[in-house]
């Protein structure tokens, strides 16, 4: 049974040999033994793909990844027209593909915030959950929006494949190699590039313009927030994963329309549960 | 049930408390039982409240080192030292208004007490007035985000 290890707080270093993404590391490592079923060397074509899609400054990375990928298709098939049919899907395929793409975020999703219960700064597990909780709306919003700008379907779509690349590069490093600030600044790219697409007005802070340390704190405070909706934590380490006192978590969660579960909800529970009333 | 002998208050109990200004009808209950709370609880406290600690109020250290459970992450530090407080005593009770920690305390068979419930028995136990209850109502209630049903019973209360 694990310990409470209160010490092994946040700022305190992960176990040895464990890195803080190794459960994103994990289910990429499935997904792409998946993967392998469609391509004769997979191992080659992501890479391939991720690295130009790395080598790309932020702002096309999240913005214009679609024409890398393109091109890199374009060059595995042998000809434009094969990567056309291969990335110009008719609408039911996209929406089959899109769907898949919801489904299998949700499930990282949910992976992710599994260290939650188990691990005491599951910091870099909830910001991931973030940066994924982005590209799962993004793709709702492209489901529920046929009619969406060319150019926002552009964004939205180089986000997820920007992430997918940092995603699948982390996936070849050992925990020693993993540039955690790196990754957070990328997952802080996704959640404010996908923000930019969807809404009027991005409230997450564009990474370009702010520090590192302020789109990490915001990242964790996103996470924090998902996680608190998510499962049935306490307030209290809800504000834990966020950073803040638990009295600033609970204006977080006020300000995101969440209500912390305090309770009771009915006189039934409040005379029938724990204790009860003390009446001498 | 009424073989409580010692409450274990956690952060958002207190804080709810001094809100109202109902923190000091919480010493009525001595010295039948004893009112305690972690160190960690009350400089938690003292991130939003400028105030003394009691002296009804007896704080103590909790060390969590070596206590184990399948999830701990379920709850934060504050909350665990409230837990293992309580834990320590036969008799003892957390006060809490969380579900989070509800669960966590079912599980391992620690005896909670929902913060609402306890303000009840205090008023009954005579530590809070009927005006003060009354006057302290719909802030209490705002606070704590409590729904009308709720709201209701604690203004029909009587001693």
């Amino acid at each position: 049974m694990p310990e409470i290890s209160p010490n092994n707080g946040p700022g305190s270093p992960q176990s040895p040999g464990r890195g803080p993404f190794e459960p994103l590391q994990n289910e990429v490592r499935s997904i792409r033994t998946t993967l392998g079923l469609f391509f004769d060397n997979p191992e080659e074509v992501f890479k391939s793909i991720y690295q130009d899609v790395l080598a790309l400054p932020p702002e096309e990375r999240f913005t214009n990844s679609v024409k890398v990928f393109r091109e890199a298709i374009r060059e595995e098939v042998g000809s434009l027209e094969a990567a056309e049919a291969l990335s110009d899907l008719d609408e039911s395929d996209s929406h089959r593909m899109n769907r898949r793409l919801i489904s299998l975020s949700e499930e990282l999703i949910e992976a992710l915030l599994q260290e939650v219960w188990t691990t005491r700064d599951a910091r870099p597990a909830v910001a991931t959950a973030a940066g994924l909780t982005a590209i799962r709306v993004g793709l709702q919003y492209l489901e529920e929006h046929p009619d969406v700008p060319d150019e926002d379907r552009k964004q939205i779509i180089s986000t997820l494949l920007a992430l997918m690349a940092r995603i699948f590069n982390l996936a070849d490093l050992e925990p020693d190699e993993v540039e955690v600030d790196e990754i957070l600044q990328d997952f802080g790219y996704a959640v404010y590039y996908i923000e930019d697409a969807t809404e009027e007005g991005p409230d997450f802070p564009n990474p370009d313009e702010a520090a590192p340390d302020e789109v990490r704190d915001e990242l964790y405070k996103l996470g924090a927030i998902i996680a608190y909706h998510n499962l049935n934590i306490s307030v209290g380490r809800g504000a834990e994963l966020a950073g803040m006192s638990r009295f600033e978590f609970e204006e977080l969660l006020e300000e995101s329309d969440i209500e912390p579960r305090y309770g009771p909800e009915s006189t039934e529970e409040l005379y029938g549960d724990g204790v009860g009333l003390i009446d001498e | 049930m009424s073989d409580v002998s010692r409450f274990v208050l956690d952060t958002n109990v207190i804080s709810s408390l001094i809100a109202v200004d109902w923190l000091d009808g919480v010493e009525c209950w001595l010295p039948e039982r004893e009112v305690h709370a972690s160190r960690r609880v009350w400089e938690e406290i003292q991130v939003r409240w400028d105030l003394a600690e009691p002296e009804w109020l007896e704080l103590q250290s909790v060390d969590l080192d070596g206590v184990q459970d399948d999830f701990p992450g379920s709850i934060s530090p504050q909350d665990w030292s409230c837990i293992v407080l309580a834990e320590s005593e036969a008799k003892a009770c957390v006060v809490t208004n969380d579900t989070g920690m509800h669960t966590v305390a079912d599980r391992r068979e620690t005896p909670w007490m929902w913060g609402t419930a306890f303000v009840l028995s205090t008023f009954k136990q005579c530590g809070i007035t009927k005006p003060e209850l009354s006057a302290g109502t719909e802030e209490y209630a705002d606070d704590l985000g409590l729904n009308e049903e709720i709201v209701a019973e604690i203004r029909a209360a009587e001693k």
